[in-house]
């Protein structure tokens, strides 16, 4: 067969996995970002604190999350792939990937900071667990609302 | 259920009796004294009892008693239960333990010492073995090491690089000196360690020479003998160390079977601690002391009784003014008491409130339920915990925090019946009882909104009887009624947006909410600026309450959260039956990967979704809800009694109060 490299940008598959590459990727990067700064911070404490491990381990792994999302949606568009034709479908499989992906790598990368000021927090006052579960809360929202437009959008496809 | 009422206390006695008032108060731990600061009006007369130095004392001998436990732990560990709770002791068995308290206090001295002991053997042994490694190379010698001279000759030790020919050297050495002699008593890769015999009267060229060959000296610091005799006796003096510390251990380990004792103690301390820290709290004279303070309603007759009986104390008890905060305490039943970790994070309602808890426990588990949505994860949990709070006596906040879990267990079970959802097992899903989330996707993201919408306006009805409470019932109207009435027509609006449903802009509801709406927004404006005392305020603060509408709109789409993790952990769950059975191959290989995938992947998913449907349902109730009608800036009522780390008294005058209502606080 001959073929070209234009043809790799006409084939609706290639789009596709595209697609869940972002879903992904991107987010599970931004993940691994948070969880390695949230963590460098956790081992710090627990150094002085060894009884903190617990809620510094919690506050560590909330970053984590946006991954599992990218992951979702990843695994849901790989699902679609074997029935894409048409280079719209395609093309489209690539789109829901995006908001899962690019929102969960800003939402998990300041996730983490905040869940690292969390650890700092829980250091000094560890009855402030809850509190700082909550902080690290309200960069999630962004992920999740990203999930959802994500699903909705692949329902549509 | 609500929070306890309280009545305010106030007795004024005599000085000599302070100290035996409090004991007997510590023992009820139902009473929480106020701080008081005397006023500068009065002068010298009326003070705070200083009372640093016997804190500082206490505290010195808490530390103590907790380094001895804390090395009691290291060289003679016991296990603890996962989860645990504070013996309870009676009276009688605590008065024996302080009774003993100097014997005790004793123990834990030889505890600590002979750890002090162990870090001076330690460092000991440190240095014989210093020296043992330092006469090594010298084994082979077999002259005194500390002997430096004779009469005509000198004698040094120390040692020539690696790299030295020692032929040459020797030759040399002979050539120039022949009535010396260089012994080499180990040669190693990069150094010779090596003595050299010389005559005194040549002291001077021999050394000139050594040092041009890069001699080094090394001089043998303490003992006497040979180096084989010294070996001998550095191995000696490191077995009686190695007894000696064998018998310190021991004497730890024997002594660890007082730990019972010492912990009583520790706490015995910290009872007289705080009640050092209460006399400080009360305002004192020369003759006289005032304390004052709150305590619950009910057991107000029996203290003041008992105090009138023991004690020549004037006593009065009077009940707070109607609109006079006082500290809260949560009255706690089996069920209710389940929700108190997660109001206690958001901080206390004020006594002057509705206590929220009885509403928000169902709104906080059945949404825990919807975002973990896996009923067969649901089970888990509440087995788990369930045979937990069977098991295991726990403290208070733990058992409420393991309820908690218990009864969001069983919502999310219920969930799994409403979804069809059991471990993400796709055939199952056509058992749901009421829709499938992954299939209806954006049916279910309209009736996530449609809890939520419920959800608010219980925290509107909540914000309208708070008001009610006070008396306020036209602000109630105002406040809750109208902005329910203006919420309503703006949701009818834009049903036909709503994803999943379909209604038509036109379709009779619609209609009826523009009407509805307008309503609500025209009794919003009018009354909105009720409160303002000029003209302009009067016609535009109305406008807020408008503006409210738009947080409202976005309040309503955080509720697609419900959603989200409930499809979160489904997917993920389907995603892990999927991969468990995708393996080829011989099928007991087959069936063990898949259970290891399975039981090692379910755990993880129920551990992620879980932790995400605990605080994400807690921020739904503390935004969302809490924020349409909590006022909250309640203190939390702290009785005076004993901050125990590791025993509960049972004291006997305390049943006194237990004889009438039970009320769990104590």
């Amino acid at each position: 067969m001959d073929l070209k490299f234009v043809d790799l940008f006409l084939n609706p598959k290639v789009w596709a996995f595209l697609g869940a590459v972002i879903a992904f990727m991107v987010a599970a990067l931004g993940s691994s970002k948070a969880c390695g700064i949230s963590g460098q911070a956790a081992a710090g404490v627990v150094t002085e604190e060894p009884s903190r491990f617990a809620a510094t381990m919690i506050l560590q792994a909330l970053p984590a999350t946006q991954a599992i999302y990218g992951f979702v949606i990843a695994f849901m568009i790989v699902g679609k792939i074997p029935a894409v034709e048409t280079l719209e479908t395609g093309l489209a499989l690539m789109a829901t990937g995006v908001p899962v992906g690019v929102v969960g790598y800003m939402s998990a990368t300041w996730q983490g900071k905040v869940s690292t000021a969390g650890i700092h927090l829980v250091a000094k006052r560890p009855e402030a667990l809850g509190n700082a579960i909550i902080y690290a809360l309200m960069v999630e929202m962004f992920a999740i609302l990203s999930l959802v437009v994500s699903i909705l959008m692949l329902n549509q496809i | 259920m609500a929070v306890v009422k309280m009545n305010k206390i106030a007795v004024l006695g005599l000085a000599q009796e302070r100290s035996a008032l409090l004991k007997a108060l510590l023992k009820f731990g139902v009473l929480e004294i106020d701080q008081k600061e005397p006023d500068e009006n009065l002068g010298d007369s009326v003070y705070n009892l200083d009372v640093v130095s016997d804190l500082a004392k206490i505290d010195e001998n808490i530390s103590g008693l907790e380094r001895a436990i804390d090395i009691l732990s290291r060289y003679a560990p016991i296990k603890k239960p996962f989860l645990s709770a504070r013996r309870i002791i009676s009276e009688v068995d605590y008065d024996k333990r302080i009774n003993k308290k100097d014997e005790i206090m004793s123990y834990a001295a030889q505890i600590n010492n002979a750890e002090d002991d162990l870090t001076k053997l330690k460092a000991e042994e440190n240095n014989l073995r210093n020296q043992l490694d330092s006469i090594e190379p010298w084994i082979s010698l077999d002259m005194p090491l500390e002997l430096t001279d004779t009469r005509y000759t000198f004698i040094q030790t120390g040692s020539l690089p690696g790299r030295t020919d020692l032929k040459s050297f020797e030759e040399k050495l002979k050539s120039e000196f022949p009535e010396s002699e260089l012994v080499i008593a180990k040669s190693e890769e990069d150094i010779h360690y090596a003595v050299i015999f010389g005559m005194k009267t040549s002291e001077s060229d021999i050394m000139e020479l050594l040092r041009g060959w890069g001699w080094n000296r090394i001089t043998i610091r303490d003992g006497q003998g040979t180096a084989h005799e010294r070996k001998e006796k550095l191995k000696a003096s490191l077995k009686r160390l190695e007894k000696e510390r064998e018998n310190k251990k021991a004497l730890i380990i024997e002594l660890a079977k007082k730990r019972e004792d010492l912990e009583i103690i520790s706490d015995a301390f910290q009872a007289e601690k705080a009640r050092i820290e209460a006399k400080s709290r009360l305002l004192s004279t020369n003759k006289t002391f005032l304390l004052k303070g709150w305590l619950p309603a009910e057991h107000s007759e029996k203290v003041e009784e008992y105090i009138n009986k023991q004690f020549c104390c004037a006593v009065s008890i009077e009940e707070p003014a109607r609109d006079e905060e006082f500290p809260v305490l949560f009255k706690n039943g089996p069920i209710i008491e389940a929700i108190n970790p997660v109001i206690e994070m958001y901080g206390m309602p004020s006594s002057l409130e509705i206590d929220p808890r009885a509403i928000t426990l169902p709104f906080y588990i059945f949404m825990f339920g919807l975002m973990l949505g896996d009923g067969g994860y649901g089970l888990l949990i509440a087995l788990a915990t369930g045979f937990a709070l069977k098991k295991f006596r726990m403290e208070d906040k733990t058992r409420q925090f393991v309820k908690l879990l218990f009864f969001s267990g069983l919502a999310t079970i219920f969930a799994g019946f409403l979804y069809g959802s059991w471990f993400g097992i796709a055939s199952l899903t056509k058992t749901a009882l009421w829709i499938v989330p992954t299939e209806q996707t954006e049916l279910m993201m309209s009736y996530s909104i449609l809890i939520g919408i419920i959800h608010m306006f219980s925290g509107l009805v909540m914000k309208g009887l708070n008001l009610i409470r006070r008396g306020q019932i036209f602000d109630a109207i105002c406040d809750a009624f109208f902005v329910i009435i203006m919420y309503s027509g703006f949701i009818m609006i834009l049903l036909p947006f709503a994803p999943g449903l379909t209604i038509s802009s036109d379709s009779a509801i619609v209609q009826a909410g523009y009407k509805v709406f307008v309503i609500g927004v025209v009794l919003v404006l009018l009354t909105g600026g009720r409160k303002s005392k000029n003209i302009f305020g009067k016609i535009f603060g109305g406008l807020p309450g408008l503006y409210d509408i738009v947080g409202f709109f976005s309040d309503c789409l955080s509720y697609t959260r419900i959603l989200a993790l409930g499809l979160a952990s489904a997917i993920i769950g389907d995603i892990v039956n999927t991969l468990a059975t995708s393996f080829g191959g011989f099928i007991v290989i087959r069936v063990i990967l898949a259970s290891v995938i399975l039981v090692f992947a379910h755990a993880l998913n129920i551990g992620l979704n879980a932790l995400g449907a605990y605080v994400h349902s807690c921020r739904l109730q503390f935004l969302e809800f809490f924020g349409k009608f909590l006022e909250g800036g309640g203190v939390a009522f702290e009785p005076y009694k004993a901050k125990t780390k590791y025993i509960v008294v049972d004291y006997e005058s305390a049943a006194v109060l237990n004889s009438g209502t039970k009320t769990g606080i104590l």
